[in-house]
């Protein structure tokens, strides 16, 4: 019990040793680890083909590790776990086409509470709630198709929340936004009390937002501190094909004090 | 081509019009879908020279077509590939039955173009059902009513996957083949030795992304439930709406018999 409630105020998962390929391929991970704390928001950037969504994917069972284990609040991944996992790990996807399916904004953010076999009426509520919690509740009756970009992220957004997701996993949330949508998102992703874990290449959001920022390169963990830290360091971000924050560049003065 | 595309593929269209608060489609979904299966199965029973009695059948479409304010024309484009397809299956009749036969009054027609005209229009005829029955129902309450006839879930699962499936397929078939207009030196058709790997590329493509829509569901507690909604309650105009059309085809299969 005393062990339950210290692991409520530290980590919330806890990766350890992962090993992980696809078929036939060069493995992606040899022992990786990676710990988040509750209530953290982590950003994990990186060039393309680092490894990013293969370690998401790692979390919610979408990618199964061959060695390794991986727990989170309590629960460690497995076949029999991964319902129960799923429950608590929101996850939204890099193209929020590949989320929304049905023919209405209503009928997507429902399909998550039906199949956990509530009634209508809770289903309702869950929707109405989710839906006003990233303001969406106008695009109710929307087919999904004929949203636009930022308004599929935030639909996207609240389909995962209606499952009550103690940790928030997204994959690129700000590709493809017009600078007021990404500003929109942002300022929701910092209202969410989840932990979150952002995948992305938006290295001005990974300052802005996280509060620590992971680089991976080539399936490693080269680097895990404060985003100011980690976006002062040039050498590592070159080392890794990334670049400083745009407003670090045009900047440097301004932040090196924060 | 595009614009045949979209006449013939675009799923959105009819799933906006089977949104629209008409009349016809606030009827319950099991009433016209028990409507429709009756249609499809007595026009598709009646005898291949008995064009009279078949030519009456053309009451319900053209009925449904006017009172429903369905687009007629769109209707018609979405319909003329799969019914040439259907007649086709008879194309041999007017070599093969060389019989002559006498219609009403004195009318002589030779037997097999008779028995091929009747083919066209019976297809005609039940895609034109199965179309109204898609455009004033949404798949969702079409899978509702399999439900409620006992359908096995599996099958009812199995056909809205399948209804997902080809919108993802034709939105690829759509982008393939805009990527390749764009880049064809202004052809008015697609180069026979391109048809194999954009074919090619199509079916992996949509395959992709009905992969990342599935791992989507699963992470929603998806496992093989049915996600249909509640259906309507059934009202008075129901049973109105489907005691009329059963006295309408009842008379029908009347008048064969005598």
């Amino acid at each position: 019990m005393m062990n339950k409630s210290i692991n409520k105020i530290e980590n919330i998962i806890s990766i350890e040793d992962i090993t992980f390929k696809y078929q036939n391929n060069q493995p992606v991970f040899r022992g990786l680890s990676l710990t988040v704390n509750r209530h953290e928001t982590i950003g994990v950037v990186g060039s393309n083909g680092a490894g990013k969504s293969s370690l998401l994917k790692l979390m919610v069972g979408l990618n199964e590790h061959e060695a390794g284990s991986i727990n989170i609040d309590g629960v460690t991944l497995s076949q029999k776990t991964l319902k129960q996992i799923r429950q608590n790990v929101g996850f939204a996807f890099q193209d929020a086409d590949s989320q929304l399916f049905m023919t209405t904004v209503y009928e997507d953010v429902a399909f998550g509470p039906r199949n956990y076999g509530l009634s209508e009426s809770e289903v309702d509520e869950i929707v109405k709630h989710a839906l006003s919690s990233v303001d969406a509740l106008h695009l109710s009756s929307r087919p999904p198709y004929k949203l636009s970009g930022g308004e599929k992220r935030v639909v996207t957004l609240a389909t995962v929340l209606t499952m009550r997701p103690e940790v928030l996993i997204l994959d690129e949330p700000t590709t493809g936004l017009d600078p007021k949508a990404r500003r929109n998102l942002m300022g929701l992703l910092q209202e969410l009390p989840q932990t979150k874990i952002i995948a992305t290449h938006d290295m001005d959001m990974a300052l802005e937002i996280c509060d620590r920022v992971i680089v991976m390169h080539q399936g490693e963990i080269v680097a895990d501190g404060q985003p100011i830290e980690i976006f002062k360091n040039v050498n590592l971000l070159e080392d890794c094909h990334l670049e400083q924050p745009l407003s670090m560049q045009a900047c440097p003065v301004c932040l090196a004090g924060k | 081509m595009n614009k045949l595309i979209n006449a013939l593929f675009n799923i959105n269209y009819i799933e906006e019009l089977a949104r629209r608060d008409q009349w016809l489609n606030r009827i319950n979904s099991l009433v016209k879908l028990l409507v429709t299966i009756v249609y499809i199965v007595s026009v598709a029973s009646i005898g291949k020279y008995d064009i009279d009695v078949l030519l009456l059948y053309g009451v319900y479409p053209i009925l449904v077509l006017i009172t429903g304010d369905l687009p007629i024309r769109s209707m018609w484009q979405k319909m003329i590939i799969p019914v040439f397809f259907g007649a086709s299956l008879g194309i041999l009749n007017p070599f093969l039955d060389t019989n002559v036969i006498a219609l009403s009054g004195d009318i002589v027609i030779s037997a097999g173009w008779l028995s091929f005209l009747i083919l066209f229009i019976k297809s005609m005829f039940s895609m034109l059902a199965a179309l109204l029955l898609v455009s004033t129902t949404t798949i969702e309450e079409i899978a509702s009513a399999f439900s409620q006839l006992k359908v096995p879930q599996i099958i009812t699962i199995q056909f809205l996957l399948m209804f997902r499936y080809i919108t993802i397929l034709v939105g690829e078939l759509d982008r393939t083949i805009t990527a390749y207009s764009m880049r064809s030196g202004g052809q008015r058709s697609i180069d026979f030795s391109a048809w194999g790997s954009l074919m090619g590329q199509m079916f992996l493509r949509a395959s992709d992304r009905s992969i990342r829509l599935y791992e989507s569901m699963k992470l929603r507690g998806f496992e093989g439930q049915s996600f249909v909604g509640s259906s309507r309650k059934l009202h008075i105009v129901d049973g109105v709406y489907l005691t009329f059309w059963m006295s309408v085809f009842g008379a029908f299969i009347a008048m064969r018999i005598t």
